[in-house]
């Protein structure tokens, strides 16, 4: 690609995995929606500004970030419940035989990350699951890399823990 | 280990935040593309609004970090200017006289945007001078702003300003070159060395 990265590449791009990030947050497609909106919408407007050498996959979550932030802060005022992580999983890929088993552990996953705090449930997705380096992870949280890894290891530990819960 | 699964939007919740991620793009979205004039190629780009650059000379990357520039969402256009391809391609043939297409110029200057309308009103084969022009807009002295304004034309040829020449029946300033300004002259048969004609009032 000749000169600087074009934002409708980097739209086309990232849009799913903010989306999916947005919708592992939450819990709730309608504001996995919302957020992956405005989270595009604000970096658009950002992006002239944007310094050329950027890494532009973790400057995207760092808006999305906030923008969740803010969702759960909203919805805390509003009274309504934060997050519903145990939404139903769909696994395209998965053997019958095995679907139900990947489904109930997920639904009890879903009920154990949202136990997590925020901060917690953002480290563990960006580096467990989006395989983000704690670099990235540190700078999208504005923390330390030596804070988002114990962000990283309470997190880990509390799913661990949680899930014995479940099974038992 | 490897991590547990954990929820996955579907395929049908993915398209549908997608559909409505690209619809929140609409009223930012460019699209943007070329033509083949006779005198090269020549880009163009429009907005939800209508066109909103027609120009000369330019290499891509410089085209779409103008636009970009504006706040604007560059994309290749397909079919989306095929209205503007089809009457750019009859007026170099000589089989259109007048442009039906609207425009977007929001982004200049309420005085050059004054300039750029004054400049829309002169006909296909006719020319008017700097001067003329400065004084239908009511500021006579100011034949060099209107020259400035006429050289920042976003949309050339639709917006006439190859038909604005010097006073002495010079061929005057253009930006996109006084060789492309010439053959525009010359499909719309218009000699400024027969001096420049009055506008006729219609």
């Amino acid at each position: 690609m000749p000169g600087k990265a074009r934002f409708a590449e980097i739209l086309e791009s990232y849009q799913k995995e903010i989306y999916r990030y947005a919708f592992r947050m939450t819990g709730n497609p309608e504001d996995a929606a919302d957020l992956l909106q405005d989270t595009f919408l604000r970096a658009f407007r950002a992006f002239p500004r944007l310094p050329k050498d950027a890494n532009h996959r973790a400057w995207l979550y760092r808006i999305a970030h906030r923008q969740i932030l803010n969702h759960f802060r909203s919805e805390r005022l509003r009274g309504t419940s934060p997050i519903d992580v145990a939404a139903d999983v769909h696994d395209a890929n998965g053997h019958p035989d095995d679907l139900s088993e990947t489904r109930r552990l997920a639904r009890a996953l879903g009920r154990v990350v949202r136990d997590l705090t925020p901060r917690q449930r953002t480290a563990l997705l960006l580096k467990k699951y989006e395989g983000l380096p704690y670099r990235d992870v540190a700078e999208i949280l504005g923390m330390s890399q030596e804070n988002a890894r114990a962000q990283v290891y309470q997190a880990m530990k509390k799913v661990r823990n949680g899930l014995k819960r479940e099974e038992s | 280990m490897q991590n547990p699964e954990l929820p996955t939007p579907s395929a049908s919740e993915w398209k549908r935040a997608h559909e409505a991620l690209m619809s929140s793009f609409d009223s930012v979205r460019v699209y943007y593309g070329w033509i083949d004039a006779p005198f090269g190629k020549m880009f163009l780009a429009r907005t939800h609004r209508g066109l909103c650059l027609a120009s000369f000379r330019r290499s891509e990357d410089a085209l779409v970090d103008d636009l970009e520039k504006h706040e604007l969402l560059p994309e290749k256009a397909g079919s989306e200017l095929d209205r503007e391809r089809r009457q750019f391609d009859e007026y170099f043939k000589g089989k259109r006289k007048r442009f039906q297409l609207p425009v977007d110029i929001r982004w200049g200057t309420a005085f050059q945007r004054q300039v750029l309308e004054a400049a829309n009103e002169i006909r296909f084969g006719e020319c008017e001078c700097y001067t003329n022009v400065a004084e239908r807009i009511g500021r006579p002295k100011a034949q060099r702003a209107v020259g400035n304004a006429l050289g920042q034309n976003p949309v050339a040829i639709v917006i006439p300003c190859h038909r604005v020449v010097a006073s002495g029946g010079g061929m005057g300033g253009y930006t996109g070159g006084l060789d492309v300004k010439r053959a525009l002259m010359e499909i719309e048969g218009i000699d400024p060395a027969d001096g420049v004609h009055e506008r006729r009032e219609h």
